[in-house]
């Protein structure tokens, strides 16, 4: 452990002020990351209420993906902090290899802007519970295992005193009708999440839960609904608008019971199965994650089916089915070919 | 109940089977007996009791199924809902695989077949696996992942079930598909930790 310290007070010291340097264009470093290929979660802007502006992207995940690389960069102009964090998801990889993919993201990152990295950054994983360590004014957190045992998530963050000249070149953040109509839309995503709740079957009183909500970032809410049942957690994007690039389509739902374990509950499977089916065809290259475009072409309309969350799509004149098994949330693309026969597309969990 | 109907209509329609019927399950030839990979080079327990070769009955039955050309074994009772397996080289040809290195199970319910939209393949339970008691020669329990839990994903209601036994070893890997019953009441048997080398 004492090893590890003095390796990343070292890094400070003798290094020089790599990551120091590195935060001094924000801006920049998200325009990097989008170069990357990696998709935009949030592009560069400011974000309502803190008033923060970020950008975060992250790879696409799919069904064979290794692992996800992941970037955050901020500027908090209320704390006065600019802050980057780079991180691995690390699917079929054990930490050790996670540890190594990060170090060369890390170094690839820095060589693009120039710098170089830090000697002996990398000696502060093992098996240390998170670290921060100062020097003067910046920060460097590494997560430790137990981010990995929940998250399988190894990630670096920078973080010190923004100055005044990147505050100011920030400029007014949001005006007073962006306030509006964004709360407009946290009532609408509210309602969505209620409406889920409802259906979800876990609660028979609806006007009795307790509400709080936490924004995540821009158009992205968390809503957590407390009752004598336990507690229902709602995370949802405003995936119907095209400036904002949500990531996936649909909420997620999740029901606690007091003392029990969180349990996945099905909601809103239909936009589930239209984001499945449009990112199976979009022929887009903008990177944006859902094709809006082409979700206003199709048509969706469920069969009941008991075991089997059944919903049918039309689009120019091609025809589609999702069929997710209620049992497991396994679920199933298909579509239909000229013999009749349906054929799987993708498959794999509806969460 | 529609997917049992059609399970028992499939079931009853008597299809004349010529004599191939159990072809799938036969060894390989001479020195390549084991190359099917079809488990007649291991030999597997589950909840204490052997795998045996399916019946003719039961192959016939479960072959009207999609893709199960291979459920070359069954068990004679029910199993537990968190059953255990215990597997080694044995059968035809014992050193085959070699050391166990690991058991791959993968589960799938026959009870909810329909046609309608399983017509080629059953898709397997997803959030099931089985982990090692102790050592990789003890034995192994099925085991439901904590992760993504959904309502009854978790639980394995009494039925019919194929699984897909993966036994990996160290010099090579044979393969078991067992035709099971599940009953939830029964308890699974006991552990057993095994030991770390032989």
């Amino acid at each position: 452990m004492l090893r590890a310290f003095v390796a990343l007070a070292l890094c400070f010291v003798a290094g020089g002020v790599s990551a120091e340097d590195l935060l001094d264009q924000p801006k920049e470093l998200c325009e990097y990351f989008a170069s990357l290929g990696m998709k935009a979660q949030f592009q560069w802007g400011p974000v309502p209420q803190g008033e923060a502006f970020l950008c975060q992207y992250a790879d696409e995940f799919g069904g064979t993906t290794a692992y996800v690389r992941a970037a955050r960069v901020s500027v908090d102009p209320a704390s006065e902090t600019v802050a980057m964090g780079l991180s691995i998801q690390g699917f079929a990889l054990v930490r050790a290899e996670a540890i190594d993919t990060l170090e060369t993201y890390v170094q690839a990152t820095f060589r693009a802007q120039g710098r170089s990295l830090p000697e002996g950054l990398f000696e502060a994983f093992g098996d240390l519970e998170e670290v921060t360590r100062t020097d003067g004014d910046l920060a460097v957190t590494v997560t430790g295992p137990a981010l990995w045992e929940a998250q399988r998530v190894v990630g670096l963050s920078w973080q010190r005193t923004a100055d005044s000249s990147l505050l100011s070149s920030l400029g007014e953040s949001i005006t007073p009708e962006e306030v509006d109509r964004r709360k407009l839309v946290e009532i609408q995503l509210q309602e969505r999440c209620l409406a889920s709740v409802e259906a979800s079957g876990y609660t028979d009183d609806l006007d009795a839960l307790e509400m709080s909500s936490r924004q995540l970032s821009a158009s992205r809410y968390q809503f957590e609904f407390t009752g004598s049942e336990g507690r229902f957690d709602c995370q949802v994007c405003d995936d119907a608008d095209p400036s904002v690039n949500c990531g996936t389509m649909g909420l997620r739902l999740s029901f606690t019971a007091p003392q029990g374990e969180p349990l996945h509950l099905p909601a809103e499977l239909d936009r589930k199965c239209l984001y499945a089916l449009q990112k199976e065809v979009s022929q887009a290259t903008d990177g944006s994650f859902i094709d809006h475009e082409l979700v206003a072409r199709i048509t969706t309309r469920e069969i009941p089916n008991d075991q089997r969350y059944v919903f049918e799509h039309d689009l120019d004149g091609g025809h589609y089915r999702c069929v997710i098994r209620k049992r497991d949330m396994s679920y199933r693309l298909e579509r239909r070919g000229g013999d009749g026969e349906w054929r799987a597309l993708v498959g794999g969990i509806m969460l | 109940m529609k997917a049992l109907q059609v399970f028992l209509a499939l079931a009853t329609a008597a299809p004349v089977f010529g004599g191939n019927l159990m072809e799938d399950c036969e060894p390989g030839s001479r020195r390549m007996v084991c190359i099917h990979r079809n488990g007649v080079c291991v030999e597997v327990s589950i909840d204490g009791q052997a795998t045996r070769p399916i019946s003719r009955e039961n192959r016939q039955r479960i072959t009207q199924l999609p893709d199960m050309d291979e459920v070359c074994w069954e068990i004679e009772a029910p199993v537990s809902s968190a059953f255990r397996v215990e597997a080694r080289g044995g059968g035809l040809q014992p050193d085959f695989i070699g050391e166990l290195k690991s058991i791959g199970a993968i589960l799938v319910p026959l009870d909810e077949y329909d046609p309608e939209f399983d017509g080629n393949r059953i898709e397997p339970l997803r959030g099931f696996s089985a982990e090692a008691d102790g050592y990789r020669d003890g034995t192994w329990q099925l085991r439901a992942r904590d992760h993504f839990r959904t309502p009854g994903s978790t639980q394995l209601p009494a039925g019919e079930y194929v699984i897909i036994l993966r036994l990996h070893g160290q010099d090579n890997w044979d393969k078991q598909e067992v035709l099971i019953r599940i009953d939830p009441n029964l308890k699974p048997a006991p552990a057993k930790q095994g030991s770390a080398g032989r």
